[in-house]
């Protein structure tokens, strides 16, 4: 069981070396589950650093919880960049996401992995998760623009393999259109991730409004939604999103006093906070079918 | 026999020497163009008379009109279809060229359920193919050929996405063949096709762009639940006509799911996958009922159409996502990275995948390329039968 959801043997494996706790297809099993709550602290724009579990107060459903664990910076990434592929971004286009993809992978630490993901109306794994950066540097000189969009699709394999160990996880999905191949529905994605770890940030380079559906997976994952950077800011676009994510929180609780299924409200406050202080944190996540 | 001979004759005689670009636009000029075109060819035919304006046409036309009331007895059905097939080639061999035509000349108005939303030239090539058939319709021996051509030409439009033309045409050909369950197929694909996400942003992107002038013909692009709504009765009439038609069956499935009618939905998909024969049709009926299942949270049955989808295609993407999502939703992680690690380990190169769902909003046009094949191999051989 996960979503949000990780076990006692998970918040060992944190505190050990990385390369020594679970990895990919390892099952985590315990009567115990966690709740893991990726929280951006900002006053004036800037990370809030140095806040330790005494300074943040959760409330699940409304009930206030006892937070087990904050960590900062300790734990590695798993970054996915699910990137749209279709024909649309054929020429000028591609190579200003390459250069900004490129520009994402010049931040990342030794210990964190990265891994790639195109979406044309073909999901295609360019690169699986990685700590060689280089190798995803390469699939990315190699990416071809052609076919049709399957950006729901797309942006699911990259969140599922984003959570696919213990590590942070962030996927970073870039499309400029509309999806008009994918079999899964958005309802049913944006299902996925109310149960996901996962904190998707979504960049949209099309003509028209964002679409509904990166709107919501950013929102309910408590990443954030960028609306038509203009081509030269696609670079700068890619770095923040990185060093945003760095800046964040990691809350864990077990939760008490509240029913194990259906979905749970979050609320994430910072204690004794100046006004010009926010908090952004998913909004809360799913359990059960 | 002697009629055709007579109209080869007709054909034959008039006009001498190919056809020049600039040439005036008169009946001779259009006659020596249809006798010269070679179909599927672009030539000196397709060039001349794809430079007329529609004006010209219409000029011609009424020649023709007379030409063909003073030719009573001769068989004219031949020469018309030749000329359909020198209109349709100008229409897919130069589809860029451009179309002179004066305020007032035919063009499409888009709207969304009536309300205006937007304004583009149409193709003249096609109702220009369509009234020369009209007036072959007489002709019984020729129906064979004109049935073939609204299937090729609709095959054609929906293999490029040409949904605007597509409406006055499935219209047309509802009219005059009305018990042709090919004609109500397609007529339900292109409402399919309307439904699509992709058709809808287009919609929403027209919508500022609110024509100002007055349109002379008018197609009207629904909303997504009227599109859904009219496929749906479009499939059931080919149903009704041919309850053989498996493809039919599995879009009324299709879109009987997408309505919320799930029962009707898995009723209609159960009889196809049941009957199908082909891997592409056992596929889209497993698939379309898992998620008809998905959709009534029936998740050990959606489990499993899911699954017999991925068999009949390992390389298909689309039930590996739906098991992962399907697995997401019961809280197993592990089974859910397994099933997207299936699409995950797939070759990344699009040569080595193959998804019918991909295709499968092509109704007919999958077939597109065979059946223009086929119907400008059927004009060549009546051509040749008229020299």
């Amino acid at each position: 069981m996960r979503l949000g959801v990780l076990l006692a043997l998970c918040l060992v494996a944190w505190t050990a070396p990385h390369g020594v706790g679970p990895r990919a297809g390892q099952t985590f099993r315990s009567g115990i589950e966690a709740v893991r709550v990726d929280v951006l602290v900002l006053d004036g724009g800037q990370p809030v650093t140095g806040l330790t579990a005494r300074d943040f107060e959760v409330r699940d459903n409304g009930v206030l919880q006892q937070i087990d664990r904050v960590s900062f910076e300790q734990i590695p990434l798993n970054v996915v960049l699910a990137l749209d592929m279709s024909g649309s971004l054929e020429g000028e286009g591609l190579e200003q996401l390459r250069g900004a993809a490129g520009a994402l992978l010049d931040g990342l630490h030794p210990d964190d992995q990265v891994a790639l993901v195109t979406f044309s109306h073909m999901v295609a794994q360019q690169s699986g998760l990685t700590r060689r950066a280089e190798l995803v540097r390469a699939a990315i000189g190699r990416m071809k623009a052609e076919g049709g969009t399957a950006l729901v699709d797309g942006a699911f394999a990259g969140m599922m393999l984003a959570q696919s160990d213990a590590d942070r996880a962030l996927e970073v999905v870039f499309s400029d259109g509309v999806d008009t191949a994918s079999w899964l529905m958005p309802d049913a994605v944006i299902d996925a991730a109310k149960r996901s770890d996962a904190v998707v940030y979504t960049v949209y380079a099309g003509k028209a409004p964002a679409p509904p559906f990166l709107r919501d997976l950013a929102a309910f994952t408590g990443g954030r939604v960028f609306e038509n950077p203009r081509e030269s800011s696609l670079r700068p676009t890619f770095t923040r999103i990185l060093a945003e994510f760095r800046q964040r929180y990691l809350l864990t609780y077990s939760p008490r006093d509240v029913a194990p299924g259906g979905w749970h409200r979050l609320r994430v406050n910072v204690r004794n906070r100046r006004a010009t202080v926010t908090v952004r944190a998913r909004p809360g996540y799913m359990r059960g079918s | 026999m002697r009629r055709v001979a007579a109209a080869a004759a007709l054909a034959l005689t008039i006009g001498a020497g190919l056809p020049r670009a600039q040439e005036p636009a008169t009946l001779e000029a259009w006659l020596d163009a249809v006798r010269q075109h070679t179909p599927g060819e672009r030539d000196d035919a397709v060039d001349t008379v794809g430079a007329w304006s529609r004006a010209d046409l219409a000029a011609v036309h009424a020649q023709l009109r007379r030409l063909e009331g003073s030719r009573r007895g001769v068989a004219m059905a031949p020469l018309l279809l030749a000329g359909a097939m020198l209109h349709t080639d100008i229409a897919m061999l130069t589809p860029g060229r451009k179309i002179v035509g004066k305020a007032g000349d035919p063009s499409v108005q888009l709207s969304v359920d009536g309300r205006d939303s937007g304004r583009r030239a149409g193709e003249p090539g096609w109702p220009y193919a369509r009234q020369l058939l009209d007036a072959a319709a007489g002709d019984l021996a020729s129906h064979p050929t004109i049935s073939l051509w609204y299937r090729a030409t609709t095959a054609y439009m929906a293999a490029n996405d040409i949904l605007a033309d597509a409406e006055p045409h499935l219209e047309h050909a509802r009219r005059i063949l009305p018990l042709d369950a090919d004609v109500w197929f397609n007529s339900g694909w292109l409402f399919e096709a309307y439904a699509h996400p992709r058709t809808q942003a287009l919609l929403e992107a027209l919508a500022p762009l609110a024509g100002t002038r007055p349109p002379v013909s008018r197609i009207n692009v629904v909303t997504r639940s009227t599109a859904l709504q009219k496929a749906e009765a479009f499939y059931t009439r080919a149903i009704e006509l041919d309850p053989s038609r498996l493809d039919a069956r599995i879009h009324r499935g299709r879109i009987r799911s997408l309505r919320g009618r799930q029962q009707e939905a898995i009723a209609d998909l159960h009889v196809a996958a049941g009957a199908a024969r082909g891997p592409s049709s056992k596929y889209l009926a497993a698939l379309f009922l898992g998620g008809a299942y998905d959709a009534l949270d029936d998740l050990v049955a959606a489990r499993n159409a899911y699954h017999r989808a991925a068999a009949i295609y390992p390389l298909a993407q689309s039930p590996h996502l739906a098991l992962s999502r399907l697995a997401t939703r019961r809280g197993d992680l592990p089974e859910s990275l397994r099933e997207v690690q299936q699409v995950l380990r797939l070759s990344p190169d699009a040569i080595d995948r193959g998804d019918p769902w991909w295709t499968c909003d092509m109704g007919n046009g999958i077939y597109s390329d065979a059946l223009v094949a086929e119907l400008r191999a059927a004009i060549r051989r009546i051509k040749e039968s008229l020299a």
